[in-house]
């Protein structure tokens, strides 16, 4: 059978890969490496080894000869060392073989090795079955090398907030009817970071208690921080669902161009800009807070691959997600402020 | 040879120009075969033969010969290994204390002569609001500092942007036709695939045989085209022949 994201048969079981140090004493744990604790030695020597069970069902029956038409290549891939490159592995027996050595100097970051069994030429078509060289037909899971201390994640690019008259030429999309709002949110096309605009031509009055800068607790800050807190509330949701919907988007490309979950869902997410793919991230423990943090955004990666009505699901909770996401809860700015008003009413 | 010890950020940048004075760390020469040499003489000899250079174009020729330009860095930098040449710090190091002439010429509007741009007129030109891209940063601040993404290094910063494509491309033709128009540029190494040497070169030969008139939305849309296929087929088993297969379909 064809796999369901395919039009072609693919391995119904992963590649199983190994990959040892020749140096007894450096050590994986499950699939990662530190090399970068290992200050005694400059190079990594490994051997690897690949085994690929039933691989005579992903070719035609009148093509079964799998050395001539299968290839089983390592994939070496470092984006930070700028750096791919792929080993086509050694058959012995019905064991894959290849070996490798790693010298710190080349890299930077971490390195990931996986297996990948890819058609070796192009071949008559047949139903089912792939046809054009390079096709990859089934993978392992992949390996980590680290070189560098993996970096803290950071919150990344901030926003910037500006004051600018929304009759003006600069906002001039808001100008007909939305030119007495308080606030707006650009979100520009392509890498750019969205901006937060706040409208110079609002009366002074509200101008001065947003400008207002003591964190004195008092009924003036107190209303600006309800403001601040509906301002973000709103801001926020409009960025997570922007970024959500542009990731879904480019999810639909790759799913009608056939590609596998894996490669659908690593493509799709490339295409994202890197604000778009930080706060998805950021964020992705608050929209599934029943996953695992760490294993929170592959999760929802995957959710809205799977589930179509994933995006409709988050969307109704989008609202409860940003009271929960800022710094402050919502519940907690709301309710101090109804405190104080009422502490104050009280008292007259 | 020298680098900064933190990547250095807007802020940082702003001080950088202010006199402030940042740590710095020895690159790694240690595997260089070359390193007995004077370390510093690499890149003082780069640096004087840029700014050599720099005195034969003005601001609107010396768009067109990234080229060249690229082909002199290649040269004075390709023994270095490959990581200090993927690392951010070094490249900043390598701008703002050697080649900063030419990245001033080279990517800011207001300059038009080296000698008269002082230290006040940097510091205005980096707060400086840059209208056209809506940024309160001006846009030569990413060609000083790159970034942390894969684009960084191969298409932002403005000397490793020169460094990168010579390197992986490897032919000096190539590498003309590929600063030629820089839409193929942006669209090879702003992608993963641009990383794998047989794409990037299938890319840049055939765009320009597949239009004659290369046209930004062309070269866009075969680019996306080609990271599609790329979904399916793997990139890193294929040769030139077969890239150029893929982009002709």
């Amino acid at each position: 059978m064809s796999d369901i994201f395919y039009q072609y048969k693919t391995l119904q079981k992963p590649i199983e890969l190994v990959i040892k140090p020749i140096n007894n004493e450096i050590k994986f744990s499950g699939n990662i490496l530190n090399f970068y604790e290992d200050e005694k030695n400059d190079k990594l020597s490994i051997k690897i080894t690949a085994k690929v069970s039933d691989i005579k069902t992903i070719l035609p029956e009148l093509l079964q000869d799998e050395s001539k038409y299968l290839d089983l290549i390592l994939l070496v891939k470092s984006v930070k060392s700028i750096f791919r490159k792929c080993y086509i592995f050694e058959k012995n027996e019905s064991i894959y073989k290849s070996e490798l050595i790693l010298h710190k100097k080349d890299w930077r970051s971490d390195i990931e090795l996986s297996a990948i069994l890819i058609l070796k030429k192009d071949i008559k078509e047949y139903d089912g079955y792939a046809s054009s060289k390079g096709t990859q037909l089934g993978w392992s899971s992949s390996y980590k090398i680290y070189f560098d201390k993996p970096e803290e994640k950071s919150g990344g690019a901030s926003m910037d907030i500006k004051w600018e008259s929304f009759s003006g030429p600069k906002l001039f999309w808001l100008n007909d009817h939305y030119s007495k709002d308080v606030y707006t949110l650009d979100i520009p096309k392509g890498n750019k970071m969205p901006k937060i605009y706040l409208n110079t031509d609002i009366d002074p009055h509200l101008k001065s208690l947003i400008e207002e800068k003591s964190t004195k607790l008092s009924t003036l800050t107190s209303s600006r921080d309800l403001m601040f807190q509906t301002i973000s509330n709103s801001i926020f949701t409009q960025l997570l669902t922007d970024c959500i919907i542009e990731f879904n988007n480019h999810l639909k490309d790759y799913s009608d161009s056939e590609a596998s979950k894996d490669i659908a869902i690593e493509s799709a997410w490339e295409e994202l800009p890197e604000w778009k793919k930080q706060m998805i991230e950021n964020y992705s423990h608050k929209i599934l807070p029943g996953s695992r943090k760490k294993d929170s955004l592959e999760n929802l990666k995957e959710l809205i691959y799977d589930e179509k009505d994933a995006i409709s699901e988050i969307s109704r909770k989008i609202l409860n997600i940003a009271q929960n996401s800022s710094e402050h809860s919502t519940q907690k700015v709301f309710t101090e402020h109804a405190k104080l008003l009422l502490r104050k009413e009280k008292r007259i | 040879m020298l680098k900064f010890s933190e990547p250095l950020n807007k802020e940082d940048l702003l001080e950088y120009f202010n006199g402030k004075k940042f740590e710095t760390i020895e690159v790694d020469f240690e595997y260089d075969e070359n390193h007995k040499k004077d370390k510093f003489l690499y890149v003082e000899k780069l640096k004087a033969q840029i700014n050599e250079n720099i005195k034969k174009y003005d601001k609107k020729t010396i768009l067109k010969y990234d080229a060249f330009f690229s082909k002199i860095i290649f040269n004075h930098l390709k023994h270095l290994p490959r990581r200090e040449l993927t690392d951010v710090r070094f490249w900043q190091y390598i701008g703002l204390e050697y080649l900063q002439n030419y990245i001033w010429i080279r990517w800011s509007r207001e300059v038009n002569n080296i000698k008269l741009l002082n230290q006040d007129q940097k510091i205005k030109i980096i707060k400086s609001f840059n209208q056209d891209e809506n940024e309160i940063w001006s846009s030569i601040t990413s060609r000083f500092l790159g970034g942390s993404s894969l684009k960084s290094l191969t298409s932002r910063h403005a000397i490793s942007r020169l460094f990168w494509p010579f390197k992986i491309l490897e032919d000096e033709d190539l590498v003309k036709l590929c600063f030629e128009k820089q839409d193929i540029a942006v669209a090879v190494f702003e992608r993963q695939y641009g990383l794998h040497p047989e794409a990037a070169k299938a890319f840049i030969k055939n765009i320009s045989l597949k239009y004659k008139n290369l046209e930004k939305k062309n070269i866009q849309l075969e680019a996306k085209k080609l990271n599609r296929y790329f979904a399916t087929i793997n990139a890193d088993y294929l040769d030139q022949n077969s890239i150029k297969k893929l982009l002709f379909i």
